[in-house]
């Protein structure tokens, strides 16, 4: 047992969290589903704790940030890194021991979480054990990665955006949730609601960003056969994200309770992180000048684009809602909610497109059907053209009720009540759209036509 | 520069980014002036009840600066004052939320005085609010008492 869990077996670590990953996308979408469910239908399970609406939403932030995406990146980036001259992991057994921490961290947090075990922290719910475990499989990441890339002359600015975002998770859970003193929270008042603020952009902007964006820049760049394009540009790009990401956190109380000179550096910087965004959008879209047919014939390529593309999209909705002028009617709003749907079902597609993209090089074996890779992409599509222009129309019915100042909030709250339905359906074709996922992944894992050992190999970029 | 080095600088910024916008807040003079409130035991409990069943996911509490005094909830103007930094002081865990699907209740005892009109709000749930029939009494007293203590 011992053996197989912690297994020396070449890429067996990136191939279990993209495993991992592509179930908990099922809990997640499910957990997604019946939060938005209940906010259509609030009698729904409602007598039950496990199932009430504020437990629901819980588990399914955490579900969706630790369990889903992170463990799709986390296989993806994994594969990336053990690449070429690197000749594989420096440590399959220690990063499978990773794999077995995340995972027991994931299955405590939808247990707990459920049962009212809680920090209480809106975004770090968590309790402390959990995080505990997932800091230590950070570190033990960090770790295994850090000696992979020593083993060979890593300069891509792709890898040096995996290290970072590798190197970064651990600083934002032990800032964020202050694990320097793990047994309590040992923030209070405004500071923890900053934290809180730090810790949910950190997940986003210095963990999942710099996941997403190595592995999209070395994957396209490797499709297209192409050297990376501005390796100098993308890398001072990522320095950026890691200068902006922690000052983006007071964006979220604009006009609110926190000193005026930290609300306006968090809206400044929130705008300022466009630019490395669409820099690395830009890094992304480049190599595939003249080359477009390979969006055609790797789903897994026009996944990779479409998620950054709403990435910078969402960012760029949070930016509006952080102005002062915008942010009277935009924010605490739905319209927020649209944006981060952007933001996180961009950072799903990039992990999914990593995902079908690397089909052959982790499992051995052809994706076995591009088709229902490419349903998958169009229900995403499909349930973002629906359910992101819903809830920003019904932020500012919101934001517009609030903002007349004569009409009952009820009112309010009714007249985004059709949109929120909207937002429901597009739960379930997310749902859906993760169900196609999984059952592809796991029907090439076991039936799909065995790739020659030459192919498995991904082309190492170079220039 | 080696893409190590760059990753540590990227990582120092990230540091003082943190303790920027994080910690060097609390030295405000906005924020310093708050002075944390006795809360009786009852209400404490209920206050953790609070936070434990999520409720700052559709409750916020925090009046806008542009919307205090201003804001309507039932009648006009009875969202209450704007928030301040001080009012937090000492609350662990901070509960201001970022989503409003039900209205704020940093005032909501002013507009309700009434422990059993909360009470059966809190069993039965109204317009968006799920009923939460399953707290037992003792959670649900403890989180009616909180919620008087927000005028």
């Amino acid at each position: 047992m011992l053996a197989w869990m912690f297994t020396d077996e070449r890429w067996s670590a990136a191939r279990r969290f993209l495993y991992a990953g592509a179930l908990w996308a099922l809990v997640a979408g499910a957990y997604d589903t019946l939060v938005w469910a209940q906010r259509v239908w609030p009698g729904l399970l409602a007598d039950f704790p496990w199932t009430s609406h504020g437990r629901l939403v819980a588990a399914a932030r955490d579900l969706w940030t630790f369990g889903f995406l992170s463990s799709l990146l986390v296989g993806a980036a994994l594969r990336v890194v053990g690449q070429g001259e690197r000749d594989g992991l420096w440590s399959e057994p220690l990063a499978n021991l990773a794999l077995w921490l995340w995972t027991a961290a994931q299955l405590l947090a939808v247990w707990w979480l459920g049962a009212g075990w809680t920090r209480g922290r809106p975004f770090g719910e968590a309790p402390w054990p959990i995080d505990l475990l997932r800091l230590a499989s950070a570190l033990l990441l960090l770790w295994v990665v850090k000696r992979t890339l020593e083993r060979g002359a890593a300069q891509e600015p792709a890898l040096g955006s995996l290290l970072f975002g590798f190197a970064a998770l651990p600083v934002v859970l032990v800032l964020g949730k202050g694990l320097f003193w793990p047994f309590a929270n040992p923030y209070a008042g405004v500071v923890d609601a900053l934290a809180q603020s730090f810790l949910r952009g950190g997940l986003t902007w210095l963990w999942c960003a710099p996941l997403g964006a190595g592995v999209a820049l070395y994957l396209v760049a490797a499709v297209a056969g192409r050297p990376p394009w501005a390796p100098a540009l993308v890398g001072a790009a990522v320095v950026a994200l890691g200068a902006l990401a922690p000052l983006v956190a007071p964006a979220a109380f604009v006009w609110g309770p926190v000193p005026f000179w930290v609300q306006t550096v968090g809206a400044v910087a929130q705008a300022l992180l466009l630019l490395p965004l669409v820099t690395v959008l830009t890094g992304i879209v480049r190599p595939l000048a003249g080359r477009w047919e390979a969006v055609r014939e790797q789903p897994g390529v026009a996944f990779l684009l479409a998620g950054w593309l709403a990435v910078a999209t969402g960012a760029a909705a949070l930016a509006l809602a952080s102005l002062l002028g915008p942010s009277r009617v935009a924010h605490l709003t739905l319209w927020e909610e649209g944006a981060r749907l952007l933001v996180t079902g961009g950072f799903a597609a990039v992990a999914a497109g990593a995902a079908y993209t690397l089909t052959p090089h982790v499992l051995g074996r052809a994706l076995v059907s591009r088709a229902l890779a490419w349903r998958h992409f169009w229900v995403l599509v499909g349930v973002w053209a629906l359910s992101v222009p819903a809830l920003l129309l019904a932020g500012l019915a919101q934001g517009a009720t609030w903002a007349t100042g004569t009409v009952p909030f009820a009112h309010g709250a009714q007249a985004a009540a059709p949109f929120m339905a909207v937002r429901f359906a597009g739960a379930l074709g997310l749902l859906g759209a993760h169900g196609l996922f999984a059952w592809n992944l796991f029907l090439t894992a076991d039936s799909g036509e065995p790739v020659p050992a030459a192919e498995r190999e991904l082309v190492p970029v170079t220039g | 520069m080696a893409v190590a080095s760059w990753v540590r600088f990227a990582l120092v910024t990230t540091v003082c980014g943190f303790a920027a916008t994080v910690l060097l807040p609390a030295a405000d003079p906005a924020v310093r002036a708050g002075r944390a409130a006795h809360v009786a035991p009852e209400a404490s409990y209920g206050r953790w009840v609070y936070a434990r069943e999520g409720c700052a996911a559709c409750h916020t509490q925090q009046v806008r600066a542009v919307e205090g005094r201003f804001g309507m909830v039932r009648e006009p103007q009875d969202l209450g004052q704007a928030s301040t930094p001080a009012q937090y002081a000492g609350q662990n865990p901070a509960l201001l939320g970022d989503l409003r699907l039900g209205p704020d209740l940093s005032h909501v005892a002013s507009r309700i005085r009434s422990a059993d009109e909360l009470r059966q709000l809190l069993r039965s749930g109204r317009g968006g609010m799920p009923p939460h029939a399953y707290l037992p009494d003792r959670d649900l007293d403890a989180l009616v008492a909180y919620l008087l203590t927000l005028r």
